[in-house]
C-alpha cells in the first residue's frame, strides 16, 4: 500500500461526506419530516402544520397515485421486454457479424445522448393530431389520422420514446458482454457442431446472464425514476392525468399544485417502491455466476 | 514528502469548499440598515441586481422592457442587471416560489398578485408599498387609485407596482368570419351557429388546450352562466349553482365539436400559434397574446356572451391589474441594494415605461396620454375595457393553488362526460378550505 500511516485519508473522505450529507441525506431526512406536515406553497418557510399520517392516508384515496403506480408498473414490464429484449436481440445480431459492428453501435448508441427534453418535444410533433408527422404519413397513405395521445393509447405513445431512447444504452453493454466470451468456447461449439440458434442459446446467453440480469436491474429501477421525457412529452399527464408516473405526478403535486408535503409523501413512497422492487430483482435474478 | 503533499491537497480542497460554501447571501453578512441611517448606497458603489419578470419570450412588452433595463443601466453605470425573464406559465410561476423558498430570492420580481402572492407575504419574502413609502414617500406615486385598488392584498396592504392591466377575451379571426359567412359571436346563439359552420368548413372553432391552459375558459363560462356577482365569489362552504352550469358547458361545446380533436394533450403555445396562422376561428385569452398576432388588421376581440340564461351582462369581461413589481425582503434589507431596486422599480413604473407597457397590450396603471398608432385589435381590446359594465379579476386569484390546479386538470374529464361539474367542484370546495 502507498502509506502504512491511513489516517490522512479520512481527511480525503470527509469532504465527500460533508457534500453527501447536505446535498442528499439532509434532505432526504427533511423530505420525510415534510411527509408529515400539509405544507401549502413552496415559500412556507415555517414548516407547515403538522398532520401525522394525512398525506400517506390521502395517498390510499388518490386514484391518480395507482394510475400513476400502474404505469410505473407497465413501465416496468416495457423495459424488460422491449428495452432488454430488443438491445439483446440487436447486440446478438451486431456480434454476429463481421463487417460494419462499428457503425450499427454507433447508430443505436445515438438516442442515448440527445437529451430527453429535445426527444419529448420531437415526439410531440410526431404526435401532433393536426400536421404531425405520424398522421402527416397516414393521410399521404390514404388513412384517417389517429389521435396518438388519445385516452387509450396516450400511456403507450409516452412510453414508447422511452423505451427507444434507452435501447441502444442495453445494447452496448450487452454487447460488451457478448464481446468478453472467449472465441476459443464458440471454435469448441463448432467442432461438437454447434451453430446459429443452439449457440446463442447454449453458449451465448448462459455466459452474458450476469450483464442480462444487470441490464434489466438498471431497466427496472430506471422505469421506477421515469419523468423528464413523459413531462415534456405530455405535461400534467396528459390526456387528463392519464398518463402521469409517480414521478410526473409528485413534480405535479409539489411544484403546480404546491402541496409541497403531499409531494414529499409521495416521493417517500417512490423510495420505500424503489428499495422493495430493487430487493425483488437481486433476489428473482439470483443465479450462480458462471465463470470463464 | 508525500504526506506533506497529501495535506497541502487536503487544505486547498477544505478551503475551496468552505469558500465556495461561505459566499452566503449578502444580506447574511450585512445588518439591517438604521432606520435612522441614510438609506442611500454612495454613488460610486456596485450593486447588481437580479432581477426576474415574465416579460420575457412571446410577452408582447419584451423588448420594451429589454430597452427600459438597457435605459435604466446606461443612467445608473454602477448597478447591473442580471434579469431572468422568461414566459409566464405554471412552471414560471413555480420557478419563482421555488427560488424564494430556496432562498435564491430576486431582488425585484415582477409577478402576480393575489393567491400567488400570498405564500411570499405570509412567508415576508416581499416589502409592502406601507413600509416603503416611510423611507421613499414618492414611492409608486404616479400610479391611478384605480389600478392600486387591484392590488390590495388580503392583510389590506399593497406590496406589488402595476405597470399595465390586461383583458381577457374572444380573439376571432375575421377574415375567417367573412370568408365564411360567419357572423361574429356578440350573442350565445351566433357563437353557437360560428361553431358549427366552423366545423363543417374544416377549421378549428376554438383553440384551446385542455391539458395545458384552460384557464379562460373555466372563469368566462362561470362568468357567463353566473355574472359578475357569481364569479366574484371564493366558495369554502358550497359552491353557486351557476358554477356547476357554467362548467357543464365544456360537455355542450365539446359534443358540438368546438375544440380540437386533440384538446386533452396539445400544448398551448401549439394551440396559440393555430390562431395565429389561422387554422383556429376563435381564441379566448388576455391582452398579452395581442403583440404575437401576425396580421392585427383581420383580428378583433369581443366579451364571451352570456350563457343562454346566463346572468352575465354582455359588457362583463375578466380583467383589471394582477402583477405588479415586487421589491423582495431581501433585497430592501441590504443596505447596498435596498436604493438600487426602489430605483429600478420607480425606472419601471414611471409613466414614460407605462406608456412603453401599455402601448401593446392592456390598460395603462397611471394616468399618461393614450397610445397612437394603435392596431384594430388593440382599439377593440382598449374598448372592451372602456364599455365593461363589471370587470372581474379571475378565480385563480381567490381559488388556493391546490383547489385551482384540480380544478384545470379535471376539465378534460367534465368535457369528456366522465366527472360531473357537481363532483368536481365538491372536491374544489374541500381542497379550497
Amino acid at each position: 500500500m502507498l502509506y502504512k500511516d491511513k489516517r490522512p485519508l479520512i481527511f480525503f473522505l470527509v469532504p465527500a461526506l460533508i457534500v453527501l450529507g447536505t446535498f442528499l441525506y439532509y434532505p432526504f431526512v427533511k423530505n420525510i419530516i415534510n411527509s408529515f406536515y400539509e405544507i401549502n406553497g413552496l415559500a412556507a418557510l415555517d414548516g407547515g402544520k403538522f398532520a401525522g399520517l394525512q398525506n400517506y392516508k390521502n395517498m390510499i384515496n388518490d386514484p391518480f397515485i395507482r394510475l400513476a403506480l400502474k404505469n410505473n408498473l407497465l413501465m416496468m414490464g416495457f423495459s424488460v421486454v422491449f428495452q432488454v429484449g430488443i438491445a439483446l436481440i440487436l447486440a446478438l445480431m451486431v456480434d454476429s457479424i463481421s463487417r460494419g459492428a462499428q457503425f450499427f453501435r454507433t447508430v443505436y448508441f445515438f438516442p442515448v445522448v440527445i437529451s430527453a427534453t429535445a426527444i419529448g418535444l420531437m415526439f410531440n410533433l410526431f404526435y401532433a393530431y393536426n400536421g404531425g408527422l405520424f398522421n402527416q404519413i397516414l393521410t399521404r397513405l390514404g388513412f384517417d389520422p389517429v389521435l396518438w395521445l388519445s385516452d387509450k393509447l396516450g400511456i403507450y405513445m409516452v412510453s414508447l420514446p422511452v423505451i427507444w431512447q434507452y435501447v441502444g444504452f442495453y445494447f452496448v453493454i450487452i454487447l460488451t458482454g457478448l464481446n468478453g466470451i472467449p472465441e476459443e468456447i464458440f471454435e469448441y461449439a463448432v467442432l461438437d457442431g454447434v451453430t446459429g440458434i443452439k449457440k446463442i442459446w447454449y453458449i451465448s446467453l448462459p455466459l452474458i446472464w450476469d450483464v442480462i440480469k444487470v441490464c434489466m436491474t438498471l431497466a427496472i429501477t430506471g422505469a421506477l425514476k421515469v419523468f423528464d421525457l413523459p413531462w415534456v412529452l405530455a405535461p400534467n399527464g396528459a390526456p387528463k392525468g392519464l398518463t402521469h408516473f409517480l414521478g410526473t405526478y409528485m413534480y405535479f403535486k409539489t411544484f403546480i399544485s404546491q402541496s409541497a408535503g403531499y409531494g414529499a409523501a409521495i416521493s417517500v413512497f417512490i423510495v420505500i417502491l424503489g428499495l422493495i422492487v430493487s430487493f425483488t430483482v437481486n433476489k428473482l435474478f439470483k443465479r450462480d455466476t458462471i465463470v470463464y | 514528502m508525500k504526506r506533506i503533499l497529501a495535506v497541502l491537497i487536503l487544505l486547498a480542497m477544505t478551503i475551496t469548499m468552505f469558500a465556495a460554501c461561505s459566499k452566503a447571501t449578502p444580506a447574511d453578512d450585512t445588518k439591517s440598515p438604521d432606520s435612522s441611517a441614510p438609506s442611500e448606497s454612495p454613488a460610486n458603489e456596485k450593486v447588481v441586481l437580479r432581477t426576474v419578470s415574465m416579460f420575457g419570450g412571446t410577452d408582447p412588452s419584451a423588448a420594451d422592457y429589454q430597452q427600459l433595463i438597457k435605459d435604466f443601466t446606461n443612467a445608473n453605470p454602477h448597478i447591473t442587471i442580471n434579469d431572468e425573464s422568461a414566459t409566464s406559465d405554471e412552471t414560471w410561476k413555480a420557478r419563482v416560489t421555488t427560488d424564494f423558498s430556496s432562498g435564491n430570492d430576486p431582488d425585484v420580481v415582477f409577478f402576480f398578485t393575489g393567491a400567488d402572492a400570498k405564500q411570499l407575504i405570509d412567508a415576508n419574502k416581499v416589502v409592502s408599498l406601507e413600509e416603503i413609502r416611510k423611507e421613499y414617500p414618492d414611492y409608486a406615486k404616479n400610479i391611478s387609485e384605480a389600478a392600486m385598488g387591484f392590488m390590495q392584498e388580503f392583510d389590506g396592504k399593497h406590496y406589488a407596482v402595476p405597470v399595465r392591466g390586461f383583458y381577457e377575451g374572444l380573439f376571432c379571426n375575421t377574415d375567417l368570419f367573412e370568408k365564411y359567412n360567419v357572423e361574429l359571436p356578440t350573442d350565445w346563439e351566433k357563437f353557437e351557429t360560428a361553431i358549427k359552420k366552423f366545423k363543417e368548413a374544416g377549421i378549428v372553432p376554438i383553440a384551446v388546450s385542455f391539458s395545458d391552459v384552460p384557464h379562460y375558459w373555466i372563469e368566462h363560462l362561470i362568468l357567463a352562466e353566473g355574472g359578475y356577482e357569481d364569479h366574484k365569489l371564493n366558495p369554502k362552504d358550497t359552491y353557486p349553482e351557476s358554477w356547476a352550469k357554467g362548467l357543464s358547458y365544456f360537455k355542450t361545446l365539446k359534443d358540438m365539436g368546438a375544440f380540437p380533436v386533440d384538446v386533452n394533450a396539445i400544448k398551448n403555445d401549439i394551440i396559440t400559434n393555430m390562431f395565429y396562422d389561422k387554422q383556429a376561428a376563435m381564441i379566448l385569452d388576455g391582452s398579452w397574446i395581442v403583440g404575437g398576432i401576425k396580421d392585427p388588421q383581420t383580428t378583433t376581440v369581443l366579451p364571451v356572451p352570456p350563457t343562454p340564461n346566463g346572468k352575465k351582462d354582455p359588457t362583463d369581461i375578466i380583467g383589471g391589474f394582477s402583477a405588479g413589481f415586487y421589491i423582495s425582503r431581501k433585497a430592501w434589507d441590504d443596505p447596498a441594494k435596498r436604493d438600487a431596486a426602489v430605483k429600478f422599480v420607480q425606472h419601471m413604473t414611471s409613466n414614460e415605461a407605462i406608456s412603453m407597457f401599455a402601448k401593446v397590450a392592456g390598460a395603462p396603471a397611471a394616468d399618461v396620454p393614450a397610445p397612437g398608432g394603435l392596431t384594430p385589435v388593440m382599439e377593440a381590446g382598449i374598448k372592451l375595457g372602456g364599455q365593461a359594465k363589471h370587470i372581474d379579476m379571475p378565480i385563480d386569484s381567490r381559488l388556493n393553488k391546490e383547489a385551482w390546479t384540480y380544478l384545470v386538470s379535471m376539465i378534460g374529464s367534465i368535457a369528456d362526460g366522465q366527472a360531473t361539474p357537481e363532483n368536481v367542484l365538491t372536491e374544489v370546495i374541500n381542497k379550497n378550505k
